[in-house]
């Protein structure tokens, strides 16, 4: 992974972003294509964290630009949610649901929560002795 | 290295949910969300959501861990 820079991987998640995001106002490719470009475009913010926040300590700026790109992708995938509300999405192979894109949507604020939230180590300290037991856990 | 069951068990959910194929994720939400409420019974202070991201540090190590088991299989195939 140490090839590709952390800034071209947080890049490459924007830019694939905005093309989503062209491609779904001009309606290019109907809404079944839209909604599987948004889930690639979260593997590629997924992979982009993994190298960048999680294999290694993130500095000041990797926080800023994971949320950015984060950001994005929720904002790309709320504008999704808010056409499959108005047109619906066609059944598919793939099995995919209006419920399959809330789920990642949910997940996405979730990790927005944990890592922009703002939660006190010491809360997270509480928290983790209360419903894991004992002193911090370690996993 | 030393286990917490439980929470190994809800990082393990969250993971599933990660790599899950997007026409499996809702059904892997709701099983993270159904671990979240067991866990959280009788603490009322707590939600589903705020354990989630109180956990992302140790899910962040878990997954660190995946990813580099997975490394050594795959050079162990090479």
């Amino acid at each position: 992974m140490s090839a590709v820079t952390a800034s071209s991987r947080w890049e490459a998640v924007g830019q694939l972003v905005e093309l989503n995001a062209r491609d779904q106002l001009s309606r290019r490719y109907g809404l079944l294509a839209e909604a599987i470009s948004w889930f690639k475009a979260v593997d590629l913010f997924r992979q982009a964290e993994l190298a960048e926040m999680t294999l290694r300590k993130p500095g000041p700026q990797d926080l800023r630009r994971h949320r950015a790109c984060l950001a994005q992708v929720i904002a790309q995938g709320e504008r999704l949610a808010t056409l499959v509300d108005s047109d619906g999405l066609p059944a598919n192979p793939e099995g995919i649901t209006r419920e399959d894109i809330e789920a990642q949507l949910e997940a996405l604020y979730d990790t927005m929560i944990g890592w922009h939230g703002g939660i006190t180590q010491e809360r997270r300290q509480q928290v983790m002795a209360e419903v894991f037991g004992g002193p911090k856990p370690q996993t | 290295m030393a286990r917490n069951p439980k929470l190994e068990a809800f990082l393990e959910a969250r993971f599933e949910l990660d790599v899950a194929p997007p026409g499996e994720k809702a059904a892997k939400r709701a099983i993270l969300h159904t671990l979240a409420e067991e866990l959280l019974k009788g603490f009322r202070s707590v939600s589903a959501r705020e354990l989630i991201a109180i956990t992302e540090e140790a899910y962040q190590e878990f997954r660190k861990e995946r990813f580099l088991e997975s490394q050594r299989r795959l050079s162990r195939l090479r």
